[in-house]
């Protein structure tokens, strides 16, 4: 509630003081001002500039109008010779020339207004009478198309007379929509008025009218944080929610933190019920072909073309073609505006609901009681996942909330929305749309915009801008990079198609775009441990590139990385050798680069069996991070905790431990308790308890880091695996075999389908249940599992490896212990 | 230079009215040769606004009333109009008003309105109609000419033929026409942006009630005035124009004063600073491709529909192929004679040479753009 006693949030400008509306008031001035202007020359002049003002429910219209109302009656208190009438807005009584008389002359606010006449011809006389004493009426007029529909050609007619004969009345008027009445050439009022179409609001005007309520609210928080990067990121996600609608902006302005948000589902719900009953009636205005198709656009969450929205409606495209043009000119469609629509064949044209809020009057009718999707939408792009789990709200909201996190969780659009707008990624897998994004993009490279304008709108508005700045380069290895981080370092089906593409794109640019593509290309290759082409795509590119470039350098260690996975550490440790020298010639003792580069090989060194190696590496890199970051930065508490497994690895539990421990009460504070790093650290510090003798402790740790994994990343996703092979673990050394094995098969059996039969971590996972196997005394198919993994171990890590010596070892052990039964 | 606002449509202050000085002078002369004058124009080529200027001064020895004829339905209104618009007249000769007051009601009073007055509401309102221009006519000054300037004729017409039927239409054309003939102190302007021929055809009337009327063609302005209007308007919206932006401001538009004022409205909307060449292509090709912007100047492709009813496919077909060719011959035009003649009556098209083109320039742009032919 404001301070006038008037809520900001529902937001009713005919509810609300000339001052807060003036204050409230943003980004629409220069049309005001110029219809003042227009007021103040029929004032002084014969001139009569009517205005018409044309934007959807909610576009402003009121608020402008208000304004104009209040700013005219200021002139009348300064004796300005004009009068007013202000029309209700709803004309439902309005039906001929001769209501439409009638309500003016009954709304003139000024003197004594006498008897006013019956009959239209002598309303009209009266009116001029009027006018003729006390200056010209300003009349203003809302939804006047619906007047005019009301009045017919005639009563268009005559209206028009009267306002060019005897110019008594100036009208300011508005319109949801320019329909035929205000349009044809056969019309009337054809080109009568001064049009002004209230364009949507844009980011920066949203901005500006939130920071003005929240001003107004006196709540200095959100007025900073709006004025941030990452508040109008946060913005540009919602835009497609609201339409560009300022009354839309308002009401979300009540629910901008989550201390609001059982307010906000409270106004959005009643303002979606107040809008409902419009939509509906609309509706019920049209054909039943035209119904179809706005029930089909509000269902889509992209653009269509006639062709395609024929196809699904199984209808003539003739006849559609007609439908759809009526529907632009009724106000129900619109032909999608993006800056790549000019590349279409000019008779192909793409439509889209023309407000999106009119959505609701299918999905209010469709929700039957449960949560609208709107409103769902609202919280998934609006709110982070951290925001939504950790509020205290009431039952409703928590509804929504509960539908919001699982949005997180599994919806790929609100995740490739909110990484292209820079806010915190989400937790839904994005791949499949990234393919689909990468195969627009590559699309539009070769000027067929189709694909692209079919993605779901809030991802190719934050594409298109993108596309503006930083530019198309930019944006595609974004996409690419994205879809490298999900899939990992481990082959995978989906790599392919990327790598098809990639090759596409190379092959069509040329410059600075080919090397980038041609880099691209090395590093997918690597994924897909197709290791030689990967080596001379990347010689081939390197050409291009100072031996010193970052993106070279980041190609190299990714390629490294990926031969650590594909269990390759004699090809992965000399390459991030040679990239540790190259950074140690170019870079300074601390550059960060070389930091990470320094990171990479003591792993590598670790997982060679080499922790001696790792382990002076490692200290002076966090020694390092912590002379030039605060001791809680990520990069510090990645440092730390490779330190810590260093120690491990070389049986120093004793100084693992206590990095172990320090390094997850950092991030638990800094990331959060549920955080893919803080999950990591736990699982890291419960391992060492497990090596320690202590897996009491340890148990606890690894049964909620695993439930987290699950519910984060899926059951079959490779940390997930990991997680639970190391529950496995320590369910083992605490005798609870029983437990154990039930998890190791189910581990081997997801890593052999997902990560083939020869990959390390498949064979770890054998050699872990063949040792459950062997405690148990299942000793035949422990020996079974042995001697396939060290037959792989040898072929893929060869005789000498650490891992495969181990496996040796318990082999040994095993046939010996069987011989022995025997 | 004084500065303008745009003002796309609505009612002009006369005083802020550029140009149209030759079409002024025209009219004088043919008024005083005594002619009388038809204005058909297509709609928002600047009629009213015309009517509005040349009635503020009709020059030396002229006295004019404009009289609008929108949204009468019945003979009746269309002498009520009439009659109120004389009576307003603030030179009417006394005796003229004695006899308006003897035929209706509430003439002297602005409080209105007029109305037939019971005695004489028995008689025809075309005989109330030619009884009142008379009694004008005859008591005029021997020095003066008044100038009767009527305004959306057609519309009118149309209307009573559809309220009154086809007779009383043609009745109240042929009591105009009578009235012209006689009328030895009156001049007149028929003004109305519905071609003529579609209303004649709609009361069955011949071109024979309309053809002592001398065509005024207004068309776009003349090259200078348009620069003066451009130039008044960019400075009334603040936007300085480079030396090419006025050209290109009046090359765009075809100097047609309504599409020179929508420039100008969204110049003045879109943006603030110093306007280029550049800026006005910018701002038309957006203007194009705005449905409803494009819609409200391209209404040549809307008017076809309901006055060439089931001959409009085969119009539109004619309009496509002289706008992709540019001109074509008349022998090529490949449809009925009557679709060409309304073409250029309607002034979509002219005929000169015995070939046929577009008659403006922008327009053939527009309607290119708009039926996305290349």
């Amino acid at each position: 509630m404001n301070a006038d006693g008037t809520s900001l949030s529902r937001f009713t400008p005919s509810l609300m003081s000339h001052e807060l509306l003036e204050r409230l008031f943003v980004a629409r001035r220069k049309t005001l001002d110029a219809v003042i202007a227009r007021i103040g020359a029929a004032a002084k002049t014969p001139e009569r500039n009517h205005t018409l003002l044309v934007g959807p429910r909610g576009a402003g219209k009121t608020h402008l109008v208000s304004l104009v109302y209040h700013r005219v009656k200021n002139d009348l208190e300064s004796g300005t010779a004009l009068q007013v009438s202000w029309l209700p807005e709803d004309p439902w009584t309005i039906v001929s020339y001769g209501h439409l008389l009638a309500a003016i002359a009954e709304r003139l606010e000024s003197g004594d207004q006498g008897d006013i006449p019956q009959s239209p011809a002598k309303i009209e006389a009266y009116l001029n009478e009027r006018a003729h004493e006390g200056g010209p009426i300003v009349v203003i007029v809302e939804n006047l198309d619906q007047i005019l529909g009301s009045l017919g050609n005639e009563g268009q007619q005559q209206l028009r007379h009267l306002l060019q004969a005897d110019r008594s009345l100036l009208l300011i008027a508005t319109s949801t929509r320019l329909d035929r009445s205000l349009s044809d050439q056969a019309s009337p009022f054809y080109g009568f008025f001064t049009t002004t179409r209230l364009e949507p609001f844009s980011v920066k005007e949203a901005a500006a009218m939130l920071t003005t309520i929240a001003e107004e609210r006196g709540d200095d928080d959100v007025v900073a944080y709006l004025a941030t990067d990452e508040g109008r990121a946060r913005l540009r996600t919602i835009t497609h929610l609201a339409g560009g609608q300022p009354r839309i902006w308002a009401t979300l302005a009540s629910a901008l933190t989550v201390a609001g948000l059982d307010e906000l589902i409270n106004l959005l719900l009643t303002r979606f019920d107040d809008l409902t009953p419009y939509y509906q009636e609309q509706l019920s205005r049209l054909s039943g072909q035209q119904r179809l198709v706005v029930a089909q656009l509000a269902e889509l969450d992209h653009p269509i073309n006639v062709v395609e929205l024929a196809d699904r409606l199984g209808v003539d495209q003739r006849s559609l073609g007609k439908t759809m043009s009526e529907l632009v000119d009724r106000g129900w469609a619109s032909p999608t505006t993006s800056p790549v629509t000019e590349l279409l064949d000019r008779r192909r044209t793409y439509y889209e609901l023309a407000e999106p809020l009119a959505r609701l009057s299918f999905q209010i009718k469709e929700s039957r009681g449960k949560p609208l999707a709107l409103i769902v939408e609202f919280l998934k792009s609006w709110f982070d996942p951290a925001d939504l789990g950790e509020s205290e709200v009431g039952e409703v909201t928590a509804e929504y909330l509960l539908l919001a996190s699982a949005g997180h969780d599994h919806d790929p659009i609100i995740a490739v929305t909110r990484r292209l707008h820079r806010l915190p990624v989400t937790r839904a897998p994005e791949l499949a749309l990234l393919d689909e994004i990468d195969e627009a993009l590559g699309r539009l490279r070769e000027k067929d915009p189709e694909p692209f304008l079919q993605l779901p709108t809030p991802v190719r508005v934050a594409l298109e801008e993108q596309l503006e700045t930083p530019g198309p380069i930019f944006v595609r290895v974004e996409i690419h990079e994205a879809a490298l981080g999900e899939v990992g370092h481990t082959r995978h089906s989906a790599m392919e198609s990327w790598i098809t593409r990639t090759v596409a794109w190379m092959e069509a640019s040329d410059g600075r775009e080919r090397t980038t593509a041609q880099l691209m290309l090395a590093e997918w290759l690597g994924r897909a441990w197709r290791f030689d082409e990967a080596e001379e795509v990347l010689s081939a590119a390197a050409f291009s590139f100072q031996e010193d470039d970052d993106a070279v350098l980041g190609v190299r260690d990714s390629l490294a990385h990926s031969y650590r996975e594909a269990g390759r550490l004699d090809r992965a440790i000399p390459l991030y050798e040679e990239t540790l020298a190259i950074c140690e010639r170019v870079l300074e003792a601390d550059d960060p680069n070389r930091l990470v580069s320094r990171n990479n090989l003591a792993n590598a060194y670790r997982e060679a069996g080499r922790a001696e190696d790792a382990i002076p590496l490692l200290e002076e890199t966090l020694a390092a991070w912590e002379r030039i970051l605060d001791a809680d930065d990520p990069n510090a508490l990645v440092s730390r905790n490779n330190l810590a497994s260093a120690y491990q690895d070389a049986g120093h539990l004793d100084q693992a431990i206590p990095l172990f421990e320090i390094a997850l009460g950092a991030r638990e504070r800094v990331l959060g308790a549920s955080h893919p790093d803080t999950l990591v650290s736990r699982n890291n510090l419960a391992n060492a308890y497990r090596e320690a003798g202590r897996a009491e402790d340890a148990i606890p740790l690894l049964e909620e880091t695993l439930a987290a994994w699950e519910l984060l990343l899926g059951e079959n996703h490779s940390k997930t695996l990991t997680s639970r092979n190391n529950l496995a673990l320590a369910y083992g050394v605490a005798g609870r075999l029983d437990e154990a094995i039930p998890l190791f098969e189910s581990t081997l059996a997801v890593r052999e389908r997902v990560l083939g039969v020869d990959h390390p971590n498949t064979l770890t996972s054998r050699n872990n249940l063949a040792l459950a196997y062997g405690t148990v005394g299942r000793l035949d198919e422990a020996i079974s599992l042995l001697e396939s993994a060290l037959a792989a171990y040898e072929r893929v890590l060869g005789a000498d490896h650490p891992n495969t010596l181990v496996a040796h070892k318990n082999l040994d052990a095993y046939r010996a212990a069987a011989r022995s039964d025997v | 230079m004084d500065p303008l606002l745009p003002q796309p449509g609505s009612t002009i202050d006369p005083r802020n009215a550029v140009g149209r000085r030759r079409t002024t002078e025209r009219a004088r002369r043919e008024l005083g040769a005594g002619n009388n004058l038809a204005l058909n124009d297509p709609r928002r080529m600047g009629k009213t606004v015309w009517l509005d200027l040349f009635c503020a001064d009709p020059g030396d020895n002229f006295e004019a009333i404009k009289i609008d004829f929108e949204g009468v339905r019945t003979c009746e209104e269309f002498l009520v109009r009439t009659a109120t618009a004389l009576s307003k007249h603030q030179t009417l000769p006394a005796q003229a008003m004695r006899k308006l007051k003897a035929m209706f009601d509430n003439v002297e009073i602005s409080g209105g309105p007029v109305t037939v007055k019971v005695g004489v509401s028995t008689r025809a309102s075309t005989d109330l109609l030619a009884e009142t221009v008379r009694s004008v006519d005859d008591h005029l000054d021997d020095e003066i000419s008044l100038v009767i300037a009527m305004d959306e004729v057609p519309i009118a017409i149309g209307n009573i033929a559809s309220n009154e039927g086809p007779n009383a239409a043609n009745q109240l054309l042929q009591t105009l026409r009578g009235l012209r003939r006689s009328g030895s102190k009156l001049r007149w302007i028929v003004c109305g942006s519905v071609g003529f021929h579609h209303i004649l055809r709609q009361c069955d009337a011949t071109e024979g009630v309309i053809n002592d009327l001398v065509n005024l063609p207004l068309g776009p302005m003349e090259h200078d005035e348009a620069q003066e209007l451009c130039e008044r308007l960019l400075i009334g919206i603040k936007r300085e124009g480079d030396e090419g932006a006025v050209e290109a401001l009046v090359t765009h538009s075809g100097s047609i004063p309504f599409l020179i004022h929508a420039l100008a409205h969204r110049l003045h909307e879109s943006g603030t600073g110093q306007i280029s060449a550049s800026d006005v292509s910018t701002a038309f090709a957006d203007f194009m491709d705005d449905r409803d912007d494009s819609r409200a100047v391209t209404h040549l492709v809307t008017r076809l529909e309901p006055l060439y009813g089931e001959r409009a496919r085969a119009a539109e077909t004619l309009l496509d192929t002289v706008a992709v060719k540019d001109s074509i011959q008349v022998s090529e035009a490949g449809c009925k004679d009557d679709i060409l003649t309304d073409l250029c009556d309607d002034h979509y098209l002219v005929e000169r040479g015995g070939a046929v083109r577009w008659r403006y320039n922008v327009l053939q742009r527009i309607w290119m753009h708009r039926r996305r032919l290349k």
